[in-house]
């Protein structure tokens, strides 16, 4: 058991000797990268929907070529990108028991109720993992993106949670769910000059040192899991001070300025998820981050659509026909935007000149099939980062319920990040590549 | 399927899984049996012949496996058999498959004992997780302290709780938590410096006169139209009407008519010069408001005059009243134009509004034009239903004479002041200031001097780097209410040595948080509650005070879970008997009920069946219940055949048991076993498929619901859920009474009778409750241990059934009375211990 309070002098200088020895060689890197042109680095995205899709309609019946076996009546808003798409089949989140339990695992493969004297508990996501290691060099190690419904997630299927990321310890990482948050998060605004910066860290760190210091009054005899809850309380606050420490690190280096204006208050579904799409891909650009996840509205976009069901009841869509119309019309609008996403990755231009779609592992998805089936989920695959993946294809792997784990590992080997297991993989998938 | 490998990675996933288990060191571990008498005679039928001692296909073996729960793997190796069932993956296709009563015979047994092996193993042995102040609680905590009310959306979400809000094991902290309860203590101790201490201000009242809003503006519209309509048979050319082009005028005389029509039709009303018709003429007619500032300390009346029009509906002669935050209540409108009568509803100012607003609307269904809802409704009955003389807004309404809060009496020791600045200041002052302050805060326990140490250096350096001293304080006060000392209800323990018996304070905290939601007042906090009459008595105050109703309403709304009713969209183009009023008054009368029963010291039963309801006119209109005129909630006796008592027959209750555009029998069954009989049913299982798509036919909810019944995976939950909501299938979607259902294009009478799977038969609603009420004691466990996890912070977990039990027991005799289960919750033992 880790204290649950540390002397703050002391893990104030840890921090300040460790970030510093890890952070600086790597923002000369980011320099030289800027002036030589190197090859451009990998990135990873994950996209995730909620409820599934319609059974009959989206999912392709037989392996192979899609030149030769065609779209399905779901996917052929992805038409244009038929070379560049891969679906995998028979994969199964092997953590998921709960098919209302909706996207809390689909990142992370736990088994939520796992955990004995725990109602809840998860693990760390697997972008969390990538941005351990692809994260170093840029100015966000990630950004977990999340969108904000009215009536909380469990309407948009995804359960549990801020976004799709769970941080080491398994707590949920709150996602920027407002577009125009993001905007400010990522552009160059008028607070993110040095001295501005510089003040703001100091004013901070003197708030959260006598933040620390009420720790010390309860101190006494907590109980083991009243030490947790306030563990978890300091841990907020350390993530406060190193997201400004990180902030600091960067003000030398101007946040990019922003290629557009502002994104309007309130804009909600299918109007949200494409100025969040075109937020990525500048964040992509700018090399600002290289790793992101979206847990993307579902309600609203039904909403937009003139659907007047949520997520939920739409996905027991047998329920009647005009249900089951509108759930193969929700299933096109989710690929159309797949496919706007693509378009905008293969306009985008990497800094060496090349397609940002070439540097990109773009994975689409979620955690359940169709209705209450969580066997044999969704995956759908694009972006050429992933060197060793042939697109164009739909893959069945010969295995059925094979590790969702595995499908997360194989990507993230192939952005080369050197793991050889994640939650409860197996192995790779060997059929994804070559 | 591959057995083999589901199980090899089933290893695996439970390897990981032990890795991030906690409590390792649990005490004895729980155990569940397998019900081996019913199942094991299935195994050896259908399964043993490729699972047993000869063969091990997949390396399942069901001639070793582990009869008795004691651990997640085995949960997990029986959980994989019992999906393979439900899934219907096994037995294989070519071999031998098992009757359908055999196989949800064997379904019925291992879903039910995974049930309780889930339950045992997620036994946190009864430990309290410290919790932190959820979003009503700081709310009202903050009141205490700075004598204001707080709008709503300032303060961060609670997160989805699984049980209750008040449970610290389900909530979650986050840096982003951080920085907004920083900012917004921020915000409220710069609130604190410009009302705490106030001088109060008298009463004053704004009236607004809609008619000068609306029909000039119509007279003015109309005129415009006929001069147009004038120069056009007058031969006039575009240019000369004053169009911008020709197109323009070509728009303008294609759509004449429905321009011109309704502006006609409401300046041909008699009284448009006095007050308006609520029609949606203009947007003002539509929805009427008015602003003006207000003091976040003190209540304003909304108040209006106005009559109903000709022989409008009863349905139509409501007004839907809403201030910054929604709908605040549904008034009823009576008198006439020619002899308007008055109303008006008290509501409560909220720091962070920057104007007090008040809106009247006509209270119906979501249509957008309002002719098409009354084609709907009433095809013959009057456009304007309500006419409106005038708007008022009157105040401050203070419930003390002068201001008294915490902030006011230690920044201000000298008494109120007006304006910002305050004028005790003195940077001498200032340690005193922050440690009285911050004592109140962290609930009288004093802050440790090395904290207010810190606080005192962070003023300093503040005022050296040329900040004022309400700036540098405020900053200061945003520290203490972020910091876990405010945000987190700390229970150390009487003597502070690992002893779990609460102290004093300790207990009039936990209490006041119980049936307050807030801190402990004066007397409370002065009461020895080891006293048990004493207790008695503060318990007696407390129900009996105002704010309470933070405890009929955040124990009643979380028990009933009424966030689904909040979640479900109801068609109301169709169902156009809903409507926003409705939806306020159905989630009050839950808590109005609740408060009821407490009050009159009622058995628990009546949440069964009642001889009463607590309704406010729109659900007396709704429910066909005739005299009950105003928005507030009283007790009505039914009469005798009445099927209405109890949550059973609550619109909030049989709404969300539907999806909105039909009731749903599925969902009412599973929330009256879970709710009423403390019997939940498992979840839905994954992969088990969905019932036959859509049929051409059309048939009754009840025949789609009964296809269930035809399939063993779906039957062995099925049977008992779906039969209980056959009885209530009298309720349509959104509560009313219905002797027939519309099926394609005919009625079809209900049939709500039904057999339960324990042999129990009904033939109707009063059927089905006296059935439920044989179980009444079932319904009193699950309401003893829902207060006591709303109250204590925890769930109720199997360990704690002996205490469970023995309450029940005391209870029993007494017919489980409500006010006498409370009573007994909070004197025992199990309410005084961390």
């Amino acid at each position: 058991m880790t204290p649950f309070f540390t002397n703050s002098t002391t893990r104030r200088s840890f921090l300040r000797a460790g970030s510093s020895v890890l952070a600086l060689p790597f923002l000369e890197t980011f320099a030289r990268a800027k002036a030589v042109t190197a090859a451009p680095p990998k990135r990873m995205i994950f996209l995730g929907g909620g409820f599934g899709f319609t059974k009959d309609t989206f999912y392709p019946e037989n392996a192979g070529r899609f030149a030769e076996i065609g779209l399905t009546e779901g996917l052929s808003p992805l038409q244009r990108h038929l070379n560049d798409i891969t679906m995998v089949s028979h994969l199964t989140n092997l953590g998921a028991s709960d098919p209302h339990g909706g996207s809390c695992s689909y990142l992370t493969g736990a088994n939520v109720a796992g955990t004995p004297g725990k109602r809840f508990h998860n693990s760390i996501s697997c972008d969390q993992l990538a941005a351990q290691h692809l994260g170093l060099e840029t100015r966000f190690a990630s950004l977990s993106l999340s969108a904000h419904e009215p009536d909380g997630g469990q309407n948009s299927g995804h359960g549990n949670g801020l976004s799709l990321s769970w941080d080491e310890s398994g707590k949920p990482i709150p996602g920027i769910s407002k577009p125009v948050d993001l905007f400010h998060t990522l552009f160059a605004g008028p607070n993110d000059s040095r001295a501005e910066l510089d003040a703001r860290l100091k004013k901070t760190q003197s708030i959260l040192d006598v933040v620390r210091l009420n720790g010390g009054s309860m101190k006494r005899i907590l109980s083991k899991s009243d030490q947790e809850k306030l563990d978890e309380y300091f841990t907020g606050v350390r993530q406060v001070e190193q997201s400004l420490e990180r902030q600091a690190k960067w003000a030398d280096i101007p946040k990019p300025d922003a290629p557009f204006g502002s994104p309007e208050v309130g804009l909600t579904g299918e109007e949200e998820i494409h100025i969040m799409y075109d937020m990525i891909i500048a964040a992509l650009q700018t090399d600002s981050t290289r790793v992101v996840s979206y847990r993307q509205p579902v309600c609203s976009v039904l909403a937009g659509m003139g659907i007047g069901l949520k997520a939920h009841s739409l996905s027991h869509y047998g329920f009647s026909e005009p249900r089951t119309l509108a759930s193969r019309e929700r299933d096109k609008k989710c690929s159309a935007l797949f496919a706007h996403f693509i378009d905008r990755l293969k306009e985008a231009k990497d800094i060496d000149g090349s397609r940002l779609f070439d540097n990109c592992i773009v994975s689409y998805g979620t955690n359940l099939r169709s209705g209450h089936e969580l066997k044999n989920l969704p995956a759908i695959l694009s972006g050429g980062g992933a060197k060793e993946i042939r697109h164009g294809r739909h893959i069945k792997l010969p295995k059925q319920d094979t590790p969702l784990a595995n499908y997360w590992l194989t990507l993230m080997q192939q952005a080369g990040i050197p793991l050889d297991t994640f939650s409860h993989s197996t192995g790779i998938i060997p059929e994804l590549l070559g | 399927m591959d057995m083999r490998f589901l199980l090899a990675l089933v290893a695996a996933a439970t390897l990981f899984l032990s890795a991030h288990s906690f409590s390792a060191e649990a005490a004895a571990p729980p155990r569940t049996h397998v019900p081996r008498k019913s199942l094991e005679p299935f195994l050896e039928q259908y399964c043993i012949q490729c699972h047993g001692a000869n063969k091990q296909r997949g390396q399942v073996r069901f001639d070793t496996i582990d009869w008795t729960i004691t651990n997640n793997d085995t949960a997990q190796r029986w959980q994989d058999v019992l999906d393979q069932l439900n899934a219907g993956e096994m037995p294989p296709d070519d071999e031998p498959q098992p009757s359908n009563e055999q196989l949800s015979h064997a379904l019925d047994s291992l879903t039910g004992a995974l049930l309780k092996a889930r339950q045992r193993l997620t036994d946190h042995g009864g430990e309290i997780t410290m919790r932190r102040l959820n979003k009503r609680e700081y709310a009202n905590t903050i009141e205490a302290l700075f004598g204001f009310q707080l709008a709503p959306d300032l303060i961060p979400d609670d997160g989805e709780a699984a049980t209750f809000d008040t449970v610290g094991d389900e909530q979650y902290f986050t840096s982003s938590h951080f920085n907004q309860y920083l900012e917004l203590g921020r915000n409220v101790a710069e609130f604190g410096f410009t009302w705490s201490a106030r001088p109060h201000s008298t009463v004053t009242a704004n009236r607004r006169e809609p008619e000068e809003r609306v029909t000039p503006a119509l007279r003015k519209t109309l005129a415009e139209l006929d001069e147009k309509m004038r120069m056009k048979e007058a031969g006039k050319t575009w240019q000369e009407m004053g169009f911008a082009d020709e197109g323009a005028m070509k728009i303008l005389f294609s759509q004449f008519e429905s321009r011109a029509e309704k502006p006609r039709r409401y300046l041909d009303y008699p009284l448009v010069d006095s007050g308006i018709y609520m029609v949606d003429v203009t947007n003002e007619s539509k929805r009427f408001g008015m602003n003006r500032g207000a003091d976040p300390r003190a209540s304003y009346r909304f108040r209006l005059r106005a009559g109903v029009v000709g022989d409008a509906l009863d349905l139509r002669k409501f007004l839907l009243l809403s201030d910054n935050d929604g709908p605040v209540g549904v008034v009823k409108v009576k008198g006439t134009p020619e002899a308007p009568e008055i109303v008006e509803l008290e509501v409560h100012a909220k720091a962070g509004h920057r104007v007090q607003s008040f809106h009247v609307e006509e209270n119906r269904a979501n249509i957008r034009v309002l002719d098409g809802y009354i084609r709907r409704l009433d095809p013959d009955g009057p456009w304007a239903s309500i006419w409106l003389d005038w708007l008022e807004m009157e105040g401050p309404f203070y419930a003390t004479e002068k201001p008294e809060n915490p902030f006011a009496r230690i920044l201000y020791p000298s008494g109120p002041k007006q304006g910002r600045h305050p004028v005790d200041e003195a940077d001498d002052r200032a340690r005193k200031v922050i440690e009285d302050f911050a004592f109140e805060a962290f609930r009288r326990q004093a802050p440790a001097p090395e904290f207010v140490d810190g606080l005192l250096a962070l003023f300093k350096q503040n005022r050296a780097d040329g900040q004022n001293y309400v700036g540098a304080m405020t900053e200061v006060i945003a520290i203490i209410l972020a910091s876990p000392g405010f945000l987190y209800i700390q229970e150390i323990g009487e003597t502070g040595d690992g002893n779990r018996t609460l102290s004093n304070r300790e207990l009039a905290i936990r209490l006041a948080y119980f049936l307050w939601s807030a801190p402990p007042d004066e007397q409370l906090y002065a009461a020895d509650l080891s006293d048990r009459n004493t207790l008695r008595l503060e318990t007696n105050r407390l129900l009996d005070s105002p704010k309470a109703k933070a405890f009929y309403q955040g124990f009643s709304h979380q028990w009933a879970d009424l966030k689904r009713f909040d979640a479900i969209t109801v068609d109301e183009t169709d169902l156009f008997r809903f409507n926003k009023g409705v939806r306020l008054s159905a989630a009050r009368e839950v808590d109005a009920f609740f408060a009821e029963l407490i009050r009159n010291n009622m058995p628990a039963s009546n949440w069964i069946d009642s001889e009463l309801v607590t309704i406010n006119a729109v659900l007396a209109e709704h429910y066909g219940i005739p005299g009950v005129g105003s928005d507030n909630f009283v007790p009505v006796k039914l009469p005798a055949d009445s099927p209405r008592g109890g949550l059973l027959g609550q619109t909030a209750f049989l709404t969300m048991g539907s999806n909105g555009e039909r009731s749903s029998p599925v969902i009412r069954g599973a929330l009256v076993m879970e709710k009423l009989l403390h019997d939940p049913p498992a979840p839905p299982p994954p992969n088990v498929p969905e019932l036959g798509s859509a049929s051409k036919t059309p048939r009754t909810n009840r025949e789609m619901v009964e296809m269930h019944q035809h399939q063993a995976v779906c039957m062995s939950c099925h049977k008992k859920m779906d039969v209980i909501g056959f009885g209530l299938e009298n309720f349509d979607t959104v509560g009313r009474w219905r002797e027939t259902e519309k099926v394609g294009r005919k009625d079809v009478p209900i049939a709500p009778g039904g057999t339960l799977p324990n042999g129990a038969v009904f033939e109707d609603i009063q059927g089905l409750k006296d059935v439920l009420l044989q179980e009444q004691d079932h319904l009193a466990r699950e309401l003893i241990e829902s207060l006591l996890a709303y109250g204590l912070g925890r769930t109720i977990e199997f360990s704690d059934a002996t205490m469970v039990d023995s309450l029940l027991e005391r209870l029993a005799p007494d017919n489980f009375r409500s006010r006498t289960m409370l009573h007994a919750i909070i004197a025992d033992p199990i309410f005084r211990t961390k």
